[in-house]
């Protein structure tokens, strides 16, 4: 497994695509601030803060799921439609070598994207904007830690749909179902229902976007996220270690014995 | 000890309520070139994506080198090379780059191998082409390089000729014999360009809906397509007649544009062109031929067995 994921790392290294989406993660970074320090000195603009800038993220956590996402979706969209998976099993990896595989390379992928930008983020909000705010660098730190094992769920749940899917546009659906629309729909359904409703809750209140969303109060005067406290963060870490285990294990069933 | 590289035990492979393998066994032996023929959908690719484990069987055995199960089946693989259906690659990605992907993949020692083979394969001076910009017969030959990464024991082709020109189908060929006699490479390949596999494979294998209908060899298949006598005349009742009369014991008939053709014929072919003369009849057209690879499959195919 490691000779493949030497050859994928090789491949990413070499991808446009992942080229492109590292300058395009700077560009919107470093634009965002340059445009916020332009106008920090027009009068009645209250937005050119390095506050205002972190809490573009800090109040957007799932954008980590977003981007994990976005780089399997990058490197192996049509893994199984080039050929090349099919390739790669003739040369003896199983399908489950090359499901953990992928994973672990969207994850280094991922990381690589995220210790390119991050610095540029807080050095260009540090170097261009008034230091001011409740959203502090280490809200955006600590939300790093916070979100790895979410967006690592959420990154597994990709590779495991777009390499059960041959089209990427169910891919994308479903993804976005599992991770939006079904925690929605059931928090809903646990407000509603007479009976059992709390035991759905409770168990809606598992699931990322909802306790994400929940305990999160992040705007110009506040900085509140849930990775604040310890049982906060604990609740991150243990719905995102549940998550790479149930999705790992679901993409080990539905591709053990898969044909291509 | 099992001496086959390839084994399959009546394996069947259903696509839900689709059969598109019927308990097929077949064995290709070391050294050998397997040529696979039969029409679309006969199973040709089924088979051979079962062979490189992108499909899994629905019933039973293959062994590869020997060894049957399927972490054996999957050590055993990385012994093979493989092009199925396309060449697989990345659009975006160089000749070059692509290559390097694949022998870092197969563990491969040593950059140069990816220089040999471009070398090798004649696409040296596209190495910095993107694969999508290559032609049909570019991406051929790319396809093969990948599979001659790891120097394989074995190589499974599916339509490996497919959008090659006359010139490269004549330097694949070549390319065949020579990694056969001089590596010793086991091949397995299917076609539908049958005069071509006539010329490369020396074991052949028919399906037909499934089912393997025969496996003969090269020798045995020239030696059943013996040689016929095709005669033109301009009254052809009355040279049947004569023939009847003078040569009961050949076996001719009569061919749809008027021919009579002679299998197997006795006589040098001098004896049936005078039996004309002598009889009055102008002989229009006397050519000697023997059956090809194609006829016989045709034959086979409409239930003969025997001869072509």
């Amino acid at each position: 497994m490691l000779k493949y994921i030497k050859s994928e790392l090789y491949r990413a290294l070499h991808s446009k695509e992942i080229h492109g989406t590292a300058i395009g993660l700077l560009a919107i970074v470093l634009f965002m601030n340059l445009t916020l320090g332009l106008m920090k000195n027009v009068e009645h603009f209250r937005y050119g803060t390095t506050s205002f800038s972190y809490s573009m993220l800090v109040s957007v956590p799932m954008m980590y799921c977003y981007v994990a996402a976005d780089v399997a979706a990058m490197l192996y969209e049509s893994d199984r439609r080039n050929g090349t998976m099919g390739n790669s099993i003739a040369s003896g990896f199983s399908r489950v070598q090359l499901l953990a595989g992928k994973c672990i390379v969207c994850f280094v992928v991922s990381l690589v994207l995220l210790a390119v930008t991050l610095p540029v983020y807080i050095g260009s909000a540090m170097l261009l904007l008034n230091a001011s705010g409740p959203t502090t660098v280490r809200d955006m730190l600590m939300e790093v830690p916070a979100m790895s094992l979410i967006a690592t769920g959420f990154l597994i749940l990709a590779v495991v749909l777009l390499d059960f899917f041959e089209n990427s546009f169910f891919s994308v659906v479903t993804w976005l179902a599992v991770i939006l629309i079904v925690p929605k729909l059931l928090l809903f359904a646990g407000m509603l229902l007479p009976f059992g409703g709390d035991a759905l809750m409770d168990a809606a209140m598992w699931m990322p976007v909802n306790f994400l969303t929940a305990a999160s109060r992040v705007n110009l005067s506040e900085c509140v996220t849930i990775w604040d406290t310890g049982a906060g963060m604990a609740r991150c870490l243990l719905s995102g270690a549940a998550g790479i285990l149930v999705f790992g294990g679901t993409g080990v069933l539905l591709l053990k014995k898969r044909d291509i | 000890m099992n001496d086959s590289v390839i084994e399959a035990n009546q394996v069947t492979k259903k696509y839900r309520s689709v059969l598109a393998l019927d308990g097929v066994s077949l064995r290709v032996s070391p050294g050998s070139i397997y040529g696979l023929i039969g029409d679309n959908g006969a199973g040709k690719s089924t088979f051979l994506k079962l062979l490189a484990g992108h499909v899994f069987p629905t019933a039973g055995e293959i062994r590869l080198f020997g060894q049957a199960g399927e972490r054996e089946l999957r050590r055993s693989r990385s012994r093979m090379g493989v092009m199925i259906e396309r060449p697989g690659f990345f659009p975006n990605m160089t000749v070059e780059q692509t290559l390097e992907y694949y022998r870092i993949q197969k563990g491969v020692p040593g950059k140069e191998k990816v220089a040999e083979l471009l070398e090798l394969l004649g696409i040296r001076e596209k190495r910095r082409e993107r694969c999508k910009r290559l032609s049909l017969g570019q991406k051929q030959r790319l396809g093969l390089a990948i599979a001659l990464l790891g120097e394989p024991e074995l190589l499974i082709l599916d339509e490996p000729v497919n959008g090659l020109d006359p010139s490269g189908i004549v330097e694949f060929r070549t390319l065949l014999h020579r990694l056969n006699q001089e590596k010793n490479i086991t091949i397995l390949l299917s076609s539908h360009i049958l005069p071509e596999l006539e010329q490369t494979a020396t074991v052949f294998g028919f399906l037909s809906k499934g089912k393997l209908l025969e496996e003969i060899s090269a020798g045995d298949l020239s030696e059943k397509c013996a040689d016929r006598l095709n005669i033109a005349v301009e009254d052809t009742e009355k040279y049947a007649a004569l023939l009847e009369k003078h040569f009961p014991e050949e076996n001719w008939r009569v061919l749809p544009e008027g021919t009579i053709q002679i299998r197997d014929f006795r006589q040098p072919p001098e004896v049936y062109s005078r039996l004309a003369m002598d009889n009055g009849l102008c002989i229009l057209k006397l050519e000697r031929s023997s059956a090809s690879l194609e006829d016989y499959y045709m034959n086979l195919k409409n239930g003969g067995k025997e001869t072509c």
